[in-house]
């Protein structure tokens, strides 16, 4: 889901950086605050897994590859604010040092990975984790990856003469790898609760 | 509050993190990914058709979105792999764990930082509060 260089206009990656970077100063002030009740090794930790996570390309189709997004999981793990703090450091490592994403769409890929995706599925699980603790990681995680997809699709439509076509094929794509991934997040919920690693997840507290 | 870091479960997500970015990711399927391949698939195809009438010459989409690609920033390690050294599996699992490395350090670092701000603008907002209650009494 990195949009590369050459592919956003100027008016359109332009703003969404601007956008980011005020969006990810508010995240940090919270985070702050939050990261007094989390272990920074375990936040740290979960980073560098959603990291190695993001290498691991599967196939979607024949001759299409797609990798999970992780901010479902960081949300529903750590709160919205911790989550965007990570998936920022995660997504600006990734164009610096790897070239994965281009330098002047970094805005545009914090945007929709680190941002939309994110609050998208927080806001998913937090209405549904008490009815359903289980259901709502898949749902959320499933919503958190179109969410980004779609910010993706429509910048690129917006900057290029691309169509219905190019929006149809990114949701159903990322309809296939959202539910891989999907199910990745779910595991991994359920591991940290059954090994206490994370003492509350937010709302799904008492059902954990 | 335990110590994480005296927890068996926390060791077991630090090998389980080496190993998918170590090991692991050597066998990631390598085909582009689902926004790349619809950017070289359905690149200007629609809009041509709608504006000139006439399909596109097969082909021409691609050759469009792979020239923009090759112009962009490779980085140091350029797609997850470390210049100079031969063998995919080293190379790959290399920059993967450096990968790894980094995020961790970023994000522990900026969560220190970020903490300890959040620590010191309670404690400011704690005097204020002293200071206010002293010069009314």
């Amino acid at each position: 889901m990195h949009i590369p260089d050459g592919v956003l206009k100027g008016e359109v990656w332009a703003p969404l950086a601007a956008v980011s970077l005020v969006a990810v100063g508010i995240a940090a002030r919270s985070a702050g605050k939050k990261l007094e009740g989390e272990s920074i090794p375990l936040v740290g930790l979960m980073g560098a897994f959603v990291f190695a996570l993001q290498m691991l390309n599967f196939p979607v189709a024949a001759g299409i590859s797609d990798h999970i997004v992780g901010g479902a999981l960081l949300a529903v793990v750590f709160g919205p604010s911790i989550a965007i703090l990570c998936m920022t450091a995660i997504v600006t490592i990734q164009a610096l040092v790897f070239g994965d994403g281009g330098i002047a769409a970094l805005g545009a890929n914090v945007f929709n990975m680190a941002i939309l995706s994110t609050l998208a599925a927080y806001a998913i699980y937090r209405a549904l984790s008490k009815a359903l603790p289980k259901a709502s990681v898949v749902v959320a995680t499933i919503a958190g990856v179109l969410a980004g997809a779609t910010g993706a699709a429509l910048w690129v439509i917006l900057s290029q003469p691309y169509g219905v076509k190019f929006f149809g094929a990114m949701i159903l794509t990322h309809l296939v790898s959202g539910a891989v991934e999907a199910v990745v997040t779910l595991a991994v919920v359920q591991y940290l609760r059954t090994a206490n690693l994370i003492r509350k997840i937010e709302t799904g507290a008492s059902n954990a | 509050m335990h110590r994480i870091t005296g927890d068996k479960s926390f060791w077991g997500l630090v090998v389980l993190t080496l190993l998918a970015a170590g090991v692991f990711s050597y066998f990631a399927y390598s085909p582009p990914d689902a926004l790349e391949h619809s950017l070289e698939h359905y690149a200007a195809k629609d809009a041509s058709q709608q504006e000139q009438g006439e399909p596109v010459q097969p082909g021409a989409a691609e050759t469009q979105a792979t020239e923009t690609k090759e112009e962009g920033y490779a980085g140091a390690l350029p797609d997850y792999s470390v210049p100079g050294v031969e063998k995919p599996f080293l190379s790959g699992g290399a920059a993967g764990i450096i990968g790894i490395a980094a995020t961790f350090a970023v994000i522990a670092g900026a969560g220190l930082l970020l903490q300890s701000r959040a620590k010191k603008r309670k404690e400011r907002e704690g005097d204020g509060q002293r200071t206010r209650t002293s010069s009314t009494a």
